[in-house]
């Protein structure tokens, strides 16, 4: 997982806020038949799977949208699958901190059908994590949100 | 036009000339042009006003000690309005670190003033701090400035990284409306540059370039836009002619 700059966090969200999550996987290219969905497990072990649909304004583009708790921790990958539901092509799993979008590059090749797909069962974090390392069993006290906000 | 930021990470690429002398070309066609430093060290302010002081500026505004429309000024020579910086933005960074909404002060700070304006530009500091931050979400796009060089790659790819990161860490997606080639001597090497930014980084370069000319220097000197200092000088008609190119 990257570093993370606290330039590029959004001071209006504390971690585990619910924010939308744009996915978007670039440089795709499906056959006919064939659907791409992403994989997701979160901070919870939850695993999370959902379509993504192209998108008209740039080829070979594929978007979905997902709802995730702020700077946690989640583990996705991409999966292309044909009509009748079987698996042809999984990504890297990747690891990053939810936030506002997760954008991938990836273009399949034959190597990718050795790679396993990630479930709920795969080796995760179970607690989440945050720039500041709070993590967030149960909502903030007063104390804690003073604190933070340096009051 | 809408709000458009002047950026490049790399510093000396005339970012703060062409925001000047762009804002000067765009009103002497007739715009309402509205400039912002943002810069601590306060070149624009200086380049129109020399050692002027200011009561209140962008500073007051951020912090919220002062209105922005009372805190912009006219200047006659360059016919915009301006929002003066001052060295006191250099410790912006710690004074909001943890002010809630801190990346979004300028945006919503612009917000009752927008409309006055055909374009507002914002000449930003080369350093990545909270106001370069506050700069881009204030704007719809932002224009990169570069000398034909090598290290002006590196400029780019900081630029597009902190695009990126903006758009996945605070969900805003700020577009480059393209590049500026400044200070430019070879055209074989601007031909390569050109060449590269567009195979790398998929981004328009606009075709007028501006040269290195001492014009733009003297003006800086006169506290004159180059249009009006030596308008017959190569760089007066570059910047002429890539204003309305930056316009269309």
């Amino acid at each position: 997982m990257t570093k993370n700059n606290p330039l590029f966090v959004d001071s209006t969200k504390l971690p585990g806020d619910l924010v939308p999550c744009h996915v978007e996987l670039l440089k795709v290219c499906l056959r006919d038949g064939e659907s791409v969905s992403i994989h997701l497990v979160n901070h919870e072990g939850r695993l999370i799977q959902k379509p993504l649909q192209a998108q008209e304004m740039e080829e070979g583009c594929y978007e979905a949208r997902l709802h995730l708790n702020h700077q946690t921790q989640v583990y996705y990958q991409f999966v292309i699958e044909d009509e009748n539901n079987n698996i042809l092509f999984k990504s890297q799993v990747y690891c990053e901190r939810a936030q506002y979008a997760l954008t991938e590059q990836w273009e399949p090749s034959e190597e990718d059908q050795k790679l396993p797909v990630i479930d709920s069962n795969s080796p995760v974090s179970t607690k989440p994590t945050s720039p500041s390392g709070w993590q967030r069993e149960r909502p903030p006290s007063y104390r804690e949100l003073m604190e933070k906000w340096g009051f | 036009m809408a709000v458009v930021s002047i950026i490049n990470q790399k510093g000396g690429v005339a970012k703060t000339t062409t925001a000047l002398n762009v804002a000067a070309s765009w009103a002497e066609q007739g715009k309402k042009v509205l400039l912002i430093d943002l810069d601590p060290q306060s070149s624009a302010t200086k380049a129109i006003f020399s050692d002027r002081e200011f009561e209140k500026t962008i500073f007051d505004v951020v912090i919220g000690q002062a209105d922005i429309q009372d805190v912009i000024v006219h200047s006659e020579e360059f016919n915009i309005d301006v929002i003066p910086a001052e060295i006191m933005l250099s410790g912006i960074d710690m004074q909001l670190a943890a002010h809630f909404g801190r990346e979004q002060i300028l945006r919503k700070k612009l917000e009752p003033i927008h409309r006055k304006y055909d374009a507002i530009l914002i000449d930003c500091s080369p350093s990545l701090g909270l106001m370069t931050i506050n700069a881009l979400l204030a704007s719809k796009d932002i224009i990169i400035p570069i000398c034909p060089e090598y290290f002006s790659m590196k400029g780019i790819e900081l630029i597009l990284a902190t695009l990126r990161n903006i758009r996945s860490g605070l969900g805003y997606k700020i577009g480059v409306r393209g590049v500026v080639i400044t200070r430019f001597r070879d055209r074989r090497v601007v031909n390569e540059v050109i060449q590269q930014v567009k195979e790398r980084y998929d981004l328009k370069v606009y075709r007028n370039f501006i040269p290195d000319n001492i014009a733009v220097e003297e003006a800086h000197h006169h506290h004159l836009p180059v249009l009006k200092h030596a308008p017959r000088s190569r760089a007066a008609k570059a910047y002429k002619q890539l204003s309305k190119e930056l316009w269309g």
